[in-house]
């Protein structure tokens, strides 16, 4: 799928999640991008069931400042078609910049309720430019599990460069297990849930 | 439009169907389906011009055009760049153009019960049945992919 001479983005983090895989066990995974051929591929290889939400396809979300209802059901569309299933894995690749603080919030609520005792979410995020492109691209692994940037947009818009410590105020439902600097101005986070007594207690 | 020229059935643009569709030839759908198709046993193919509301059971299942529904491939299932789908796809390889649009979910475990329901009773050599032995599934899964990558 990839060339050679494509090395693609290592991220330590996601090849240990990958590493941490069992291939006899039942696996959920949550896409939230688009879906792609590589993705498919990587899990194919597990005995996997892929959820993909698209979550791309609807953004910009709707903006209607009398009924904010109409922005939250645009949000908890993507997930509609999936059965709640509980998730060992969610893939969140360049997507949380796209959203706004409550948007971010709301989403890590419709998510909770599939989580299980050693869900994974990992993240990646763009920290260093205070441009990003006007429209999420695509993140797509290869069989080493590095990751190749597809359909990046060439217009670029402010970036909200949310920090980590705002991250987990905005997501109280999880907390950070790893987070790594990766060197092109990208951040991979590991993220996992946090106990109920401990979420209800903050 | 479809690479393959269909040697079944052919349902065409102007064509409207509610309810469901049976029979034991390859279809291609040009036109609008809602209900169920079940051809367990040839290819269903969604064209460009397709609409799908239905929940789709075939041997193979080609999509270039709009689905809503469930698809279930005892063989496999191919979304071409061109395809539109809103539901869930079950089926132990799927092969997948970049550019096809899905929301929904991929099941390609073929220990998932309802795989092993969908196809139940139906002798294939390529059957979810065959395959429910860890090694066989694996290998299976293996072959999905290299197709992918291929």
């Amino acid at each position: 799928m990839f060339e050679e001479h494509q090395p693609g983005l290592a991220a330590p983090l996601f090849a240990q999640v990958i590493g941490d895989l069992d291939a006899e066990k039942r696996l959920t995974v949550l896409d939230l991008g688009n879906v792609r051929a590589g993705t498919v591929a990587m899990f194919s290889e597990f005995r996997c069931r892929l959820d993909i939400a698209d979550l791309p396809d609807a953004l910009p979300l709707p903006r209607d400042d009398e009924d904010p209802e109409v922005r939250r059901q645009a949000l908890a569309s993507v997930f509609m078609v999936h059965e709640p299933e509980a998730l060992d894995l969610i893939l969140c690749w360049n997507l949380l910049n796209y959203l706004e603080r409550d948007d971010i919030s709301y989403l890590i609520s419709l998510l909770a309720p599939r989580f299980k005792p050693g869900t994974r979410i990992h993240a990646l995020m763009e920290y260093a430019s205070p441009l990003m492109p006007a429209t999420p691209g695509a993140w797509v692994p290869d069989k080493n599990a590095r990751l190749h940037a597809s359909q990046v947009d060439e217009d670029q818009v402010d970036s909200p460069r949310y920090k980590p410590k705002e991250l987990e105020r905005l997501m109280p439902q999880v907390k950070p297990e790893r987070t790594v600097l990766l060197g092109n101005g990208l951040q991979e986070f590991l993220f996992t849930p946090r106990p109920v007594s401990e979420v209800e207690s903050s | 439009m479809s690479d393959q020229q269909p040697r079944g059935a052919v349902i065409g643009p102007s064509i409207q169907i509610d309810g469901t569709l049976k029979g034991d030839e390859d279809l291609l759908i040009q036109g609008k389906v809602d209900g169920t198709v079940e051809l367990k046993k040839n290819t269903v193919t969604v064209g460009e011009s397709g609409e799908v509301k239905a929940d789709i059971f075939a041997h193979t299942v080609i999509v270039e055009g709009q689905v809503e529904g469930k698809i279930v491939g005892s063989e496999q299932v191919v979304m071409r760049k061109t395809a539109k789908i809103r539901g869930t796809l079950i089926a132990p390889r799927v092969t997948l153009e970049d550019g096809a649009r899905f929301n929904g979910t991929i099941d390609m475990d073929p220990e998932a019960e309802a795989i092993k329901s969908a196809f139940s009773g139906q002798s294939s050599k390529s059957s979810f049945s065959s395959t429910a032995s860890g090694q066989a599934s694996k290998q299976d899964n293996s072959s999905a992919g290299q197709t992918e990558r291929g």
